[in-house]
């Protein structure tokens, strides 16, 4: 395990340096203060913040720079969009089938079972797919504070270590989530009727997708460097389509 | 095999592993090294243990703050609360308190808070001539107030990890506190603006203007009265309240201030899966652990050790809170909860308290974690954003912490403070 984690520590060697104008990146800023500008223009001995100052020098860039990354046609790079898409179109089923049997109970008299049980086995589905995302994005919350104290070999040294411990983790648990399904596959579902193993399903799924996720990420993760990008892009481009 | 979790868990998390993942890692290395449980039991209780329909309020809630967020609609609260609030001494923190309170009535965490209005108020602070440590220290303390203020993301998973209180009660119990909360950091506010000499302020606005303001932030504080009014008058459930405010958040952002496309809708429905994601594999991860906990027996042991020690409430309950405090103190607000309600949770039957009021204390004890170092969360996204030195930042909060400890003592010595609301509503016995 050890040696694998050296090997994906080694081979990603992608520099991710801080380079690239940001002309995107500006132009959406531009916009967002044009707004700002309009929305707060009552704040009258008040300026509208820049960029800098909000974001943090030169992180801006590093925004841009990143958003760039996560277009090319890499491995990586696809499976991180097709996860984003599974996750936003599960979610967004989630709330579909919530809200309809919501109208549907006061509009019409009358509920549906399996739009209580499929919408509690799409959440489980989210969190389990979604948690490679969550550890890429930084999400995932730790305590750092021993650690920062380390010097910055043993810290790298102690990072990796972790990696490889979490990654142990979840390949042991989808080993037992295999399991897991083979004995729900006998079993069936309150509302559905179908065998428990087809929701169990995503406790291998997810946990095999994290492994993954961990390889790919595994140098950033080394580094606490997070994938930020796509909260604040997602930030970005509203206030543009807000004009 | 109880020390085995334990030791697990504590080198894991000391380490800095996700506590998430230090959790399930403790609860499986003591599973296959007890060999008592087959060790499928794992994937079971992860999966059942966030198999819940109640649960589901969660990412609903996170998913309504986001759209909230992004239709742009937070703006015009900010404008609402400076046209009510900005020409008093300390204008601008008054402004930030009032817009977190408005804001909690729409999100149910306090890192979408800090993350959000915060980071814009703490520049604008900055720009007026604040102190740039002062300004980052009164957002991060604003931004705790979300947690109390209904609804809230930390209410409904303490309903559902502590079947004796209901999601409607809490939320109903967390109205004054939060109130109080907001007063207690205003004036705080003044009394450091005085003596620092913050005295700018925006002009009085006219009648109009305040009107004017109210209208455009009408449709964000409607949000909270369709939440509340609709699990208080037993309409929906608390999920279905989520559901609704989505759909609410959804049609302003689309249809009245036409903020929101398609693809936005996605970018954001991808945004708060990742956020959900990361609450619901805390709780999920701590299901495991806290089984294994109730199974070696450690809360009736616990409760059984202190009942030795005393048997009146007063001083079980001051020693619960210095007990939950230090564990804010090192520990994340969410999976502390999770570990603490069942460990703790003997101890209100045993010692006859009542539960709203315990978990009111417990809840908001916590929040007051996610400001205190070595671990804030709000701390330390507030310094990220707003590149302030970690160390300045908490020598600056340091009275904010302690007007919220005021706070918690209040709550605390009279309990009526948090247990009237909801019993004359009649959610609680």
């Amino acid at each position: 395990m050890v040696v694998l984690g050296w090997v994906s520590y080694r081979v990603q060697t992608r520099p991710i340096g801080i380079s690239g104008k940001g002309v995107l990146g500006s132009r959406l800023w531009a916009a967002k203060r044009v707004l700002w500008r309009r929305e707060l223009g009552c704040f009258n001995q008040l300026s509208v913040p820049t960029e800098k100052e909000v974001v943090g020098p030169g992180k801006g860039v590093l925004v841009e720079e990143r958003m760039a990354r996560s277009k090319g046609q890499t491995l990586n790079a696809v499976i991180v969009r097709i996860n984003r898409w599974c996750i936003g179109v599960m979610m967004c089923a989630m709330f579909v089938m919530v809200f309809a049997n919501v109208v549907t109970r006061y509009c019409l008299g009358f509920s549906i079972a399996a739009a209580e049980e499929i919408p509690t086995f799409l959440m489980i589905w989210v969190t389990y797919l979604g948690a490679g995302l969550a550890l890429r994005e930084g999400r995932l919350a730790s305590i750092d504070v021993l650690q920062d104290r380390l010097p910055t070999k043993l810290r790298s040294l102690l990072r990796i270590s972790l990696g490889v411990v979490m990654g142990a983790f979840f390949l042991l648990l989808s080993w037992y989530g295999v399991g897991l399904v083979i004995l729900g596959w006998s079993q069936e579902t309150f509302a559905l009727m179908i065998p428990r193993g087809i929701p169990y399903l995503v406790v291998p799924i997810g946990a095999v997708l994290f492994v993954v996720h961990l390889i790919f990420f595994f140098r950033m993760w080394v580094r606490k460097d997070w994938d930020r990008n796509l909260a604040e892009v997602h930030l970005d481009t509203g206030e543009i389509n807000g004009k | 095999m109880s020390a085995f979790l334990f030791l697990v868990f504590f080198v894991t998390l000391a380490a800095g592993l996700p506590v998430a993942i230090c959790m399930g890692a403790a609860g499986m290395a003591a599973v296959l090294v007890g060999g008592k449980f087959p060790a499928l039991v794992v994937p079971q209780h992860l999966f059942n243990g966030i198999s819940s329909f109640p649960l589901m309020a969660v990412p609903f809630f996170v998913l309504a703050a986001d759209l909230m967020t992004a239709s742009g609609i937070t703006a015009s609260l900010m404008r609402f609360a400076n046209n009510l609030v900005g020409h008093i001494k300390g204008g601008l923190g008054h402004v930030n308190v009032l817009v977190s309170m408005l804001f909690s009535g729409v999100s149910g965490s306090a890192l979408a808070d800090a993350a959000g209005p915060g980071a814009i108020e703490m520049t604008m602070m900055r720009k007026a001539g604040y102190d740039k440590a002062y300004a980052g220290a009164l957002s991060a303390t604003t931004a705790t107030i979300g947690p109390i203020i209904p609804p809230s993301i930390l209410m409904v998973v303490y309903a559902i990890s502590d079947a004796r209180v209901t999601v409607a009660g809490l939320f109903l119990a967390g109205v004054v506190p939060g109130l109080l909360l907001g007063l207690a950091l205003s004036a705080t506010n003044h009394c450091l603006s005085a003596r620092k000499g913050y005295i700018f302020r925006s002009r009085r606005p006219s009648l109009s203007e305040l009107g004017k303001s109210f209208v455009s932030a009408a449709p964000a504080l409607g949000l909270p009265a369709v939440i509340m009014g609709g699990i208080l008058g037993g309409i929906f459930t608390p999920t279905e309240a989520a559901a609704v405010a989505v759909a609410y958040s959804i049609f302003l952002g689309c249809v009245v201030l036409r903020t929101l496309n398609m693809r936005r809708l996605m970018d954001v429905f991808i945004q708060s899966g990742v956020t959900s994601a990361a609450v619901l594999l805390i709780v999920s991860m701590a299901s495991i652990f806290s089984w294994l906990l109730t199974l070696l027996q450690v809360p009736q042991r616990i409760a059984w050790e202190i009942s030795n020690l005393t048997n009146s409430p007063a001083v079980v309950m001051l020693m619960v809170a210095i007990a939950v405090f230090l564990c804010g103190m090192v520990i994340d607000t969410l999976p502390a909860l999770i570990i603490l309600v069942p460990v703790l949770g003997p101890l209100v039957d045993k010692f006859n308290i009542d539960p709203l009021y315990f978990a009111i204390t417990v809840v908001l004890n916590l929040t007051i974690g996610l400001v205190t170092p070595p671990v804030g969360p709000v701390l330390f996204v507030i310094s990220t954003v707003g590149n302030i030195k970690f160390e300045d930042l908490v020598k600056a909060v340091v009275p904010f912490i302690l007007a919220e400890i005021v706070v918690l003592g209040l709550v605390i010595l009279f309990p009526p403070l948090s247990t009237t609301l909801p019993r004359v509503l009649g959610f609680a016995k």
